[in-house]
């Protein structure tokens, strides 16, 4: 019986937003740190720090530091099947870390983001021998079906499953995703949940300490409001994970 | 649970603590620190799988307890087989 680690992680570096088209460079994250580490904040444990879309997010907070870090960035593929091998589990589920929140409310960055994490995923695919299986991000303000096929035309044959965030208005449960749930439908791929997806509202509202808001009420709330709005009888045959 | 519960028989409509997640086509990953009997007893174990966090964090115990679960004889052979292999496969599609 093949064992399958239904959720696994990548972590995000600079490599991860190369993927990007010449013309959204600009949007590309960038790793900033403090040039004075006396001016940190106390009980800021980061040493280092994304700037995305303006904002500021930690770069190496919730790290498995045990873990190599060629393997948990998927930068040396053998050496992460290598390990995979010594943990008895042949295949996993691969999950991002960073970008499991919703980090812009600027659509368009949001899209370039998507689109290079995507393409930097279907290459760790291509060199894991089948064993690395992903889940695609798709751009979630552009539901519009003629932007989604474009994607979906790149990536369809390698990935197996569409992740879901939340963000301000977006509710999963909303028509607004409807389209979605119907391609994923029609690609028999599931609709994936994370337990940490962040939400940045919840992060303005509540701001640090208040972690069980910020990472997860919006994933319980959603299973409630499929249960409640019948929304899986809606699409019958589409599979939903909470993970 | 227990909140849904209350709303759906408001509606006039049925509950059922093992058809819930078959029936919503849902699969939850479960902890290996949860209760797992009990979640076996009230929800089956064909929707259950299970994840390692590789990359956050120590990614050899939840697969390693599963599997200690397993050989104790505390959670069924049938079901650790389900939610380490044949549950997630059927949840991505995977054949």
């Amino acid at each position: 019986m093949a064992v399958i680690d239904a959720d696994a992680h990548v972590v995000e570096w600079e490599r991860t937003w190369e993927y990007m088209d010449e013309s959204e460079m600009a949007f590309r994250p960038r790793v900033m740190v403090f040039k004075d580490a006396a001016q940190k904040p106390s009980g800021q444990r980061a040493s280092e720090y994304w700037m995305i879309g303006g904002r500021v997010f930690a770069k190496d907070r919730n790290i498995g530091f045990d873990i190599p870090k060629e393997k948990r960035e998927a930068a040396d593929i053998e050496a992460r099947l290598a390990h995979m091998d010594e943990l008895g589990v042949d295949v996993q589920v691969l999950y991002p870390s960073l970008f499991l929140r919703m980090m812009t409310a600027l659509p368009h960055v949001d899209a370039a983001l998507c689109k290079s994490y995507n393409r930097w995923l279907a290459d760790i695919w291509q060199a894991g021998k089948g064993r690395l299986r992903w889940v695609v991000i798709p751009p979630l303000h552009y539901m519009d079906k003629g932007h989604r096929r474009v994607e979906l035309r790149q990536t369809e044959r390698r990935l197996r499953c569409f992740y879901t965030r939340s963000g301000r208005g977006q509710a999963s449960h909303r028509p607004l995703f409807f389209p979605l749930y119907e391609e994923a439908s029609r690609l028999g791929m599931p609709i994936c949940v994370h337990a940490s997806q962040g939400n940045l509202e919840m992060f303005d509202i509540f701001g640090r300490g208040a972690s069980l808001a910020q990472f997860k009420f919006g994933p319980i709330n959603l299973f409630a409001s499929l249960i409640g709005t019948r929304l899986p009888q809606k699409f019958p045959d589409l599979r939903w994970a909470f993970v | 649970m227990n909140h849904m519960e209350i709303g759906i028989r408001r509606q006039g409509k049925t509950w059922s603590d093992q058809e819930l997640l078959k029936e919503n086509h849902i699969y939850v990953a479960c902890q290996t620190s949860d209760d797992l009997p009990y979640i076996l007893e009230h929800v089956g174990d064909d929707h259950l799988v299970i994840g390692t966090d590789y990359g956050h964090n120590d990614t050899a115990s939840e697969i390693n307890a599963l599997r200690k679960l397993k050989a104790d004889g505390k959670v069924a052979a049938t079901s650790i087989d389900k939610i380490l292999g044949d549950n997630p496969q059927a949840l991505y599609g995977f054949h």
